[in-house]
């Protein structure tokens, strides 16, 4: 890569995006301007600025290369994010979520389920979870980021790490969300043009898609030995019902990212950013159009990657990139796309990690001071030199840069599979119960979040494999890598904790006094 | 084979992942005066 050329481009990137953040801080004026955009944000930017909130580097690159392998059942992660992530989110969720939270004046997710159920101990709880869970999410999209920097821009991975963090944590301390959301429209609009030029090329050039899906199912026979006995049956068929990869692909790629993203704070207080339910409605449309080019291009591209290399280079993917599913895009885009498209796309990736890590660290800042701090009593630190809001920002992002050192390589996948289960155990049934259900009781939301957070944690350090073998703990205290045997060392925690948060906060809810809190609550909850 | 997929189940999630965006679109064209300043 010619870095005469590169260097330029990523300058004249970084311009716009430095002036898109200070257009946010001049806009910024108030504490709700801060916090949730003034409640003004422009549909399109609102939409926009949850997609690429949404979509990391991590998900297109790497999940992308893991498609490679899987196969085209990774799709079923690209339609729940469509049907799920926007449609479910916006039209259903969204337009409670927003008018509901307007009435209560909240303007953060766990203060919007503290108020919600009257409870203060709810949103501490809340925050106290993202507050020390999140920054292992926000560390591994960094480490993504920084990786990518290293590789692209010869820039050391030390200095690219903390050169991220500090462009990051300045848009977001000067201008807040309306700083962040600014940028992330526009980092949305380029990742939008590079992924529908890139799956249209990629279709192109093996020949149309029945054509690339039919070369793809004659390549079966190719399918390496140790994924067979896992329970590959080629990369136009579903794995083998009950099989390892069955287990990994149904439960933690498909329903762990699928339905957990329906509980991420940094998604759903987006939906407090727009005025009307109007504004979420048009969301809808370019949200779709977004995820689409996101998730279901990449999942297209990974598994007819194989055509492409096959027909080239007579390998498969994996075997191309010397069996790091993380090269298997970039490698692609080295030989199929044309020089200005590698360019390009470096930004694309750029795009990608400042606008999930400036979203991230802003809910974990507002965490820290509104729904923590505040709550306790603590409304200024230090003689009130510096606002409790940015001292969040500069704690979160020191704990995810400490943490993107400590944690070890090749965890991208676990980290966003912990964060988004303990997310959906945690936070979905009171969120939907608060949401849609009269007899929902603040008793049944507090125990649900201890029990789906407890349960879904437990899963994870001591059942299922991946994470538990990547952090340690249940072979440092039991010395055996997980506790239990095959297939709960396969069954993503989400699968059992979160049937059981809903459980508890029915049968709680049914069985304990309701306190009438909000006439507006009862008013909006439908059943 | 439809589409070139061996097994109907992934046929279903490539149409399903392209309608699902293409009824994204359909809904947001309808819905695109509906629902402003609080009316709903």
């Amino acid at each position: 890569m010619n870095l005469s050329v590169l260097i330029p481009l990523v300058i004249v990137y970084m311009l716009i995006m430095s002036y898109l953040a200070y257009y946010g801080y001049k806009k910024t004026k108030t504490e709700a301007d801060y916090l949730v955009g003034g409640r003004t944000i422009n549909p399109v930017v609102m939409a926009l600025s949850y997609g690429a909130t949404f979509i990391s580097t991590s998900a297109l690159v790497g999940f992308g290369g893991v498609s490679s392998v899987y196969g085209f059942g990774l799709l079923w992660l690209a339609f729940l994010n469509i049907v799920l992530g926007i449609f479910v989110a916006f039209a259903l969720f969204g337009t409670r979520i927003r008018k509901l939270s307007a009435e209560l004046n909240v303007s953060t997710f766990p203060s919007f389920l503290g108020e919600r159920y009257d409870s203060k101990f709810i949103t501490v709880f809340s925050g106290i979870m993202i507050f020390v869970f999140m920054p292992a999410y926000t560390s591994i999209v960094l480490i993504g980021g920084g990786r990518f920097l290293q590789e692209s821009l010869a820039i050391d991975y030390n200095v690219s790490l903390i050169l991220l963090a500090l462009i990051v944590s300045i848009y977001v301390i000067t201008g807040g969300l309306k700083a962040v959301m600014y940028t992330d429209a526009f980092a949305a609009i380029v990742m939008l043009v590079m992924m529908a030029i890139f799956v249209v090329i990629t279709y192109n050039a093996v020949g149309g898609v029945v054509s690339a899906h039919n070369s793809l199912t004659a390549l079966k026979g190719l399918v390496p030995d140790a994924l067979v006995e896992q329970g590959h049956r080629g990369w136009t068929s579903m794995p083998e019902f009950g099989s390892p990869m069955w287990w990994t692909l149904v439960s933690t790629l498909v329903m762990g990212v699928g339905i957990g993203v329906l509980a991420q704070p940094q998604l759903a207080m987006r939906c407090m950013t727009v005025k009307d339910n109007r504004a979420l409605y048009r969301s809808v449309l370019v949200g779709g159009i977004f995820i689409f080019f996101m998730t279901g291009a990449v999942f297209m591209i990974g598994p007819i990657s194989n055509v492409y290399f096959h027909n080239t280079q007579g390998e498969i993917a994996i075997n191309i990139a010397g069996g790091n599913v993380d090269l298997v895009i970039p490698i692609l885009i080295n030989e199929l796309m044309p020089n200005w498209f590698v360019y390009l796309f470096t930004l694309t990736a750029l795009s990608a990690v400042i606008s999930t890590v400036s979203s991230l660290i802003h809910v974990q800042s507002t965490s820290f001071s509104e729904d923590i701090l505040k709550k306790l009593g603590v409304h200024s630190l230090f003689g009130n030199k510096i606002s409790l809001s940015r001292l969040g920002v500069i704690i979160g992002m020191v704990a995810a840069v400490i943490l993107a050192y400590i944690l070890p390589g090749g965890v991208i996948a676990q980290a966003t599979s912990f964060w988004f289960g303990i997310c959906a155990a945690g936070f979905l049934p009171v969120l939907i119960g608060g949401l849609y259900w009269k007899k929902s009781t603040k008793e049944a939301a507090v125990v649900s979040m201890i029990v789906g957070f407890a349960v879904s944690i437990i899963g994870f350090l001591f059942f299922h494999q991946k994470e538990a073998a990547a952090i340690g703990l249940s072979n440092a205290l039991f010395g055996k890598e997980t506790l239990l045997s095959f297939p709960m060392t396969h069954i993503n925690p989400l699968i059992y904790a979160l049937p059981l948060s809903t459980l508890v906060f029915i049968v709680v809810s049914l069985t304990s006094k309701k306190v009438e809190v909000h006439q507006e609550v009862n008013e909006e909850s439908a059943v | 084979m439809v589409l070139g997929m061996e097994d109907p189940i992934i046929m279903v999630a490539w149409i399903s992942t392209v309608l699902s965006a293409v009824g994204c679109v359909i809904f947001g064209i309808r819905y695109w005066n509906r629902g402003g300043d609080d009316s709903q």
